[in-house]
C-alpha cells in the first residue's frame, strides 16, 4: 500500500514535472520532500523551517563539479553558509549505476577526502526531488528563505566554463543570494541558466 | 661502458625525455587524440598562393554516443572554441557552425553534434607571402563532449601549408571533400527573409516570413533559437505554416532572458528547402515588424482603423489642434488675444513673441495636466481590468457616445461649454503670467468642442503607451499653440485673417459629419462584438443619448431660469446614461451564436471527460488577442463544425477575462500562467487530456481529435 502510493506519488511528481516549467517557482514556496542522506538519517525539508537552506545538486564524477570543489570554491561557501546557520544540504540524483552513484561508503570517503561541509548528504536515485525542484545539471544551486519561499535557482555563478581561474573572476550567485536574503533585501539575481553536466537521472518509466 | 658514458647516456635521456614534454606542451601537427575525441586542425588546401583564400577547419571526431555543442548548447554544454596563433598577415573568421541535432538526454534536451564534424573558418593569406617558405597556423581548441558523463577537452593544434606561386599542389588535401560537403551543408540565409517575435508569456511565438516557405512541405520542422536563456530546448514546438509566414510556438526556458537586439535562428526541415538550394535549414536573422505580418488579423483587422501609426496620430494631432482654433468658441479669441499681445508689449517684437511663448507654455501645460488625467484613469481602469481597446466593446460604446455627443454639439444641437471671451474678463493679470494663464483657459474652452481630428488622435492616444500618450497631446497643443506663435511673431498678419462671423458657425456644422461618420465606423465595430441582433440597442441607445442632448440644448440654456437648467441638466445626464446603458453589450448577446460552449468547472470536466465523448476545453479571456485569433480560425472552419457535430465533441470554456481563481488553478496544473491553454481529453475514465499548441489551427485541432 505504501509502496503503491509511492510510485503514484513519484508518478505525480514526473507527470508535474512534464506538464510544467517545474513545480519549483522562484517566489513560490519551496516544494516539500523528504530524503535519507549518506549516514541513513531521514531529512525532511520542513525539518529546517525558519531557517535559510541551500540546495546543491552534486555528482563528484563531473568536471564542473570538481571545478568548484578542487578550488576549495565550494567547501568556502559551504563553510560561510555554516557559519551564518544556514542550513547547506547536497543532493545526489544520479540512477544507480550511473556517474556520480556512490554507496554509502564511498559517500563518507569521498566527503571526508574533500572535506565538504554540508549540513547533510542527501541521496536522490530515484530522481524524484531532482525532477521536483527542476534540477537540471550539476551543480545546480537553490536558495531557499526561511518563511520557506524559493529565493535563487540557477548556477552557482556568473561564467559558465570549466575553468577554475573564472572562479575569481565570477560573481558568486549562491553567496550574493544568501547575503541578500540575510540583509531581508530581495535577491538582485534570483535565476540564472546553470551549467555543468546533465543530471543522470533514472529513465522515466 | 664506463660509469661517465653511462651518467652521459642518462643525461641524455633525461634531456629526450624533457625535450619530447616539452615537445607536448606545444602545437601538434596531425590529430590529437584525447580520449573520446581526436581533434585535429586540417584545411581544404596542402598549399596556397600569397593572397589565396582557403578554409580552415577543426575537426572533431566523436566516439560513438559522445557529442559535442552548438553556439546555443540547449540545456547543457558549451560550444567548442579555438584560439589562433597565425603568422603575420593572416586573417581567419569565426566558425560557421553546421545545424545541429537534437541529442536528448532525458529529461534534457541539448543542441550538438555526434560523429565527425568540421567546423569551419574562412582563412585568407597575405599577399607578402613568399613562395618557398612553410607557414604554421597553431589553434588551441576547447570543447566540452558529453555522453552520460561530460568531460571538458582542449587539444593545441597545428597545421603547415607550404607556399608556392600558384597554390597548386600535388596532392588534393586529406578532407578536402568532407570540408565541401560541410559548407555545401551549411545553414543558407533565408534570402528576404523575416523574424518577429511574439511574447505570451509562457511561450514566444516566432513568425518566419520568407518567400522560400509559401507552398513549402515541412517534414519533423524545429526552430533552432542562436540565443541561450530562450527556449527551452526539452520542450516540444509546434507550428502553423499560413502562406509565406510560418509561426512557431516555442516554450521559454524557466531561466528567460529577453534578448533586446532581436532573436535569431535557424529554420530546419528534414527534407530540405528548395528555395534554399536543398539546404536542411535556413537562418533568419532580420528582425520583421509582426503588423507587417498580418499579426492577429481576425481581431486586430476590426481595430485596424486605429491603426494609423504615431507618425500620422501625431500629425492628425497637430492639424487638429491647429483645427481646434477655428472652432467657435476658442476662434474669436486668436485675434483679440494677438492684438492684446501687441498692445501689451508696444509694439516691441520680442515682448510680443515672448507673450506668444508664454501663451504656448500655458497650452502646453493644460494639455499635459488633460494627459496625466487621462493616462492615470486609464491605468485606474486596467486595474480595475477594463482595457482601454476597441476589442473592448465597452469602450467603444463610451468612445462612440462621446463622439456623438461631440457632433450633436457641432450641428448645433446644443451648445457645450462658455466662449472664451466670456472668461477671458475673469484673467486679471496683464503680464506673461496673463498670457499664460489665456493658455490655460483657451484649452479649457477648447476642450469640449475638441475637432474630430482630435477625437482620432485622442482615441488612439488611449491605446497608446503612457509616453506615446504624452507626445500625442504634445503635438496638440503645439498644434493649437502655433497659429499664436506665427501671429505674435507676425503681428502684420493679423489682418489677413478672416474676420469671426457667421462663416464660423457653418464650418462647426460641417465639422459634425465627420465626427458622424467615425460613429459609423464604431457601430460597425461594435456590430462585431454584438451581432446583428444587438444593433438596435446600439441605435436605440444612441437615440436616446441624442434625446438627452436634445432635453440639455433646449432647457439648459442661459436664457431659461436657474431652476429649470439643474432641473434639465439632470434630466438629459441621466436620459444619456440610459442611452448609453442599452448600447452596453449583454452577456447573452456577446457570445459566439452557434458554438454551445459549457461554462468550465473541475467537476464538470470530470464528469465529461469519463463520458466517452472527446472533451476539448478552451481556457480563453477577452483580452488575449491569441485567444481570440484561434477560435476564430478554428469555429470559422466548416470542417472542425462539421467534425465536433460528429464526434460529439464537448466543448467547455473557461473565461479568464476576470482572473478566475479557479481557472488560475487549472492554467497552473499545466504550467502555464496565462491563457489560451487548450485541452482535450478522450473522454476514457481516469485519462489524461493532450495539451494542444498555444497556436492552434484547425489542422492541428483535427489532426489531434483523429489521433483519439
Amino acid at each position: 500500500m505504501i509502496a503503491k502510493l509511492r510510485i503514484f506519488v513519484a508518478a505525480l511528481a514526473a507527470s508535474l514535472f512534464i506538464g510544467s516549467t517545474s513545480a519549483a517557482d522562484v517566489g513560490k514556496s519551496a516544494p516539500q520532500f523528504t530524503l535519507t542522506d549518506i549516514d541513513g538519517q531521514t531529512h525532511r525539508l520542513s525539518d529546517f523551517a525558519g531557517k535559510i537552506v541551500v540546495l546543491e545538486w552534486t555528482n563528484y564524477g563531473c568536471p564542473f563539479v570538481k571545478k568548484h570543489y578542487n578550488s576549495g570554491n565550494m567547501q568556502a561557501l559551504q563553510d560561510k553558509a555554516k557559519g551564518e546557520e544556514v542550513v547547506w544540504l547536497s543532493i545526489c540524483s544520479s540512477a544507480p549505476g550511473t556517474q556520480g552513484h556512490m554507496s554509502a561508503s564511498e559517500w563518507q570517503a569521498a566527503t571526508t577526502e574533500k572535506g565538504v561541509k554540508s549540513s547533510a548528504v542527501l541521496i536522490d536515485e530515484s530522481g524524484e526531488v531532482g525532477r521536483l525542484y527542476g534540477a537540471k545539471v550539476t551543480p545546480h544551486m537553490f536558495v531557499i528563505d526561511a518563511d520557506g519561499t524559493l529565493v535563487y535557482d540557477g548556477a552557482i555563478d556568473s561564467i559558465p566554463s570549466g575553468r577554475v581561474s573564472d572562479i575569481e573572476k565570477a560573481d558568486n550567485y549562491v553567496m550574493a543570494a544568501l547575503d541578500a536574503v540575510m540583509a531581508g533585501k530581495p535577491v538582485a539575481v534570483s535565476k540564472a541558466k546553470p551549467y555543468g553536466c546533465g543530471i543522470k537521472y533514472a529513465s522515466d518509466s | 661502458m664506463n660509469v661517465f658514458l653511462r651518467v652521459k647516456l642518462l643525461l641524455l635521456a633525461a634531456l629526450c625525455c624533457c625535450g619530447t614534454l616539452s615537445a607536448q606542451s606545444d602545437y601538434n601537427l596531425g590529430p590529437v587524440d584525447t580520449g573520446e575525441v581526436e581533434a585535429e586542425l586540417v584545411a581544404d588546401v596542402t598549399a596556397i598562393r600569397p593572397g589565396q583564400e582557403f578554409q580552415l577547419a577543426l575537426r572533431l571526431k566523436m566516439d560513438p554516443h559522445w557529442h559535442v555543442y552548438w553556439i546555443n548548447p540547449g540545456d547543457v554544454g558549451f560550444m567548442p572554441e579555438v584560439q589562433w596563433e597565425l603568422p603575420d598577415g593572416f586573417e581567419v573568421g569565426p566558425f560557421e557552425f553546421p545545424t545541429p541535432e537534437r541529442i536528448p538526454f532525458e529529461p534534457l534536451v541539448s543542441y550538438g553534434y555526434e560523429g565527425e564534424i568540421f567546423l569551419i573558418a574562412k582563412a585568407r593569406a597575405p599577399e607578402s607571402l613568399e613562395a618557398g617558405t612553410v607557414v604554421r597556423i597553431n589553434a588551441a581548441s576547447n570543447w566540452l563532449v558529453c555522453e552520460e558523463a561530460c568531460i571538458p577537452g582542449n587539444a593545441d593544434l597545428a597545421l603547415e601549408l607550404p607556399v608556392t606561386e600558384s597554390g597548386a599542389s600535388l596532392s588534393p588535401a586529406e578532407y578536402a571533400d568532407e570540408i565541401a560537403e560541410t559548407r555545401a551543408a551549411l545553414p543558407v540565409d533565408a534570402a528576404g527573409g523575416e523574424i518577429a517575435v511574439e511574447d505570451l508569456g509562457d511561450t514566444l511565438v516566432f513568425n518566419l516570413r520568407w518567400d522560400g516557405l509559401e507552398g513549402a512541405e515541412l517534414k519533423d520542422p524545429y526552430f533552432y533559437v542562436e540565443q541561450e536563456s530562450v527556449s527551452d530546448s526539452a520542450k516540444e514546438q509546434s507550428f502553423d505554416l499560413a502562406g509565406d509566414t510560418l509561426r512557431v510556438a516555442v516554450p521559454k526556458t524557466e531561466y528567460f532572458e529577453a534578448v533586446e537586439s532581436g532573436y535569431t535562428g535557424l529554420l530546419y526541415s528534414e527534407n530540405g528547402f528548395e528555395a534554399a538550394g536543398g539546404v536542411n535549414a535556413v537562418r533568419f536573422h532580420v528582425q520583421g515588424e509582426l503588423a507587417a505580418m498580418g499579426i492577429a488579423a481576425p481581431v486586430a483587422a476590426a481595430g485596424s482603423a486605429f491603426d494609423i501609426g504615431l507618425g500620422e496620430a501625431l500629425l492628425y494631432a497637430f492639424l487638429g489642434g491647429m483645427i481646434l482654433n477655428l472652432m467657435p468658441c476658442v476662434f474669436p479669441v486668436l485675434s483679440i488675444k494677438v492684438l492684446g499681445f501687441v498692445q501689451q508689449s508696444g509694439e516691441d517684437k520680442g515682448k510680443v513673441l515672448k507673450h506668444g511663448l508664454a501663451f504656448t507654455v500655458g497650452v502646453l501645460a493644460s494639455f499635459w495636466v488633460l494627459a496625466g488625467t487621462l493616462i492615470a484613469l486609464r491605468s485606474a481602469g486596467e486595474g480595475l481590468g477594463w482595457g482601454f481597446q476597441l476589442q473592448q466593446p465597452e469602450f467603444v460604446v463610451v468612445m462612440l457616445v462621446v463622439m456623438f455627443l461631440f457632433g450633436l454639439s457641432m450641428a448645433g444641437v446644443f451648445e457645450m461649454g462658455t466662449s472664451a471671451i466670456s472668461l477671458q474678463g475673469k484673467v486679471k493679470g496683464n503680464g506673461l503670467g496673463g498670457s499664460f494663464f489665456s493658455g490655460v483657459i483657451a484649452t479649457a474652452v477648447a476642450t469640449p468642442c475638441t475637432g474630430p481630428f482630435m477625437g482620432q488622435a485622442l482615441g488612439y492616444a488611449l491605446t497608446l503607451s503612457a509616453f506615446q500618450s504624452l507626445t500625442v497631446f504634445t503635438f496638440l497643443a503645439l498644434g493649437m499653440a502655433t497659429p499664436y506663435l506665427v501671429l505674435s511673431a507676425n503681428p502684420a498678419l493679423i489682418n489677413k485673417l478672416p474676420r469671426p462671423g457667421a462663416w464660423m458657425e457653418t464650418f462647426k456644422q460641417v465639422m459634425s459629419f465627420p465626427m458622424f461618420a467615425t460613429c459609423i465606423w464604431l457601430i460597425w465595430l461594435l456590430g462585431g462584438h454584438v451581432g446583428n441582433d444587438g444593433l438596435p440597442f446600439v441605435l436605440g441607445g444612441l437615440l436616446v443619448v441624442a434625446l438627452g442632448a436634445w432635453i440639455y440644448g433646449r432647457w439648459s440654456t442661459p436664457m431659461r431660469k436657474k431652476a429649470t437648467q439643474r432641473f434639465a441638466s439632470v434630466l438629459a445626464v441621466l436620459t444619456v446614461l440610459g442611452g448609453i446603458w442599452m448600447m452596453m453589450p449583454r452577456e447573452q448577446v456577446e457570445g459566439e451564436e452557434e458554438i454551445a460552449w459549457q461554462s468550465y468547472s473541475p467537476a464538470l470536466v470530470d464528469e465529461l471527460s469519463g463520458s466517452g465523448k472527446p472533451v476539448f476545453v478552451d481556457f480563453t479571456a477577452d483580452w488575449c488577442l491569441t485567444c481570440k485569433a484561434n477560435e476564430l480560425r478554428l469555429f470559422r472552419s466548416e470542417e472542425v463544425l462539421q467534425e465536433i457535430k460528429n464526434r460529439d465533441v464537448q466543448l467547455v470554456q473557461g473565461d479568464w477575462t476576470k482572473k478566475d481563481a479557479v481557472i488560475t488553478q487549472a492554467l497552473a496544473k499545466y504550467g502555464r500562467s496565462s491563457v489560451p491553454l487548450y485541452l482535450l481529453y478522450d473522454g476514457k475514465p481516469g485519462s489524461e487530456p493532450k495539451v494542444l499548441p498555444q497556436v492552434l489551427s484547425p489542422d492541428t485541432f483535427l489532426k489531434s481529435l483523429d489521433e483519439i
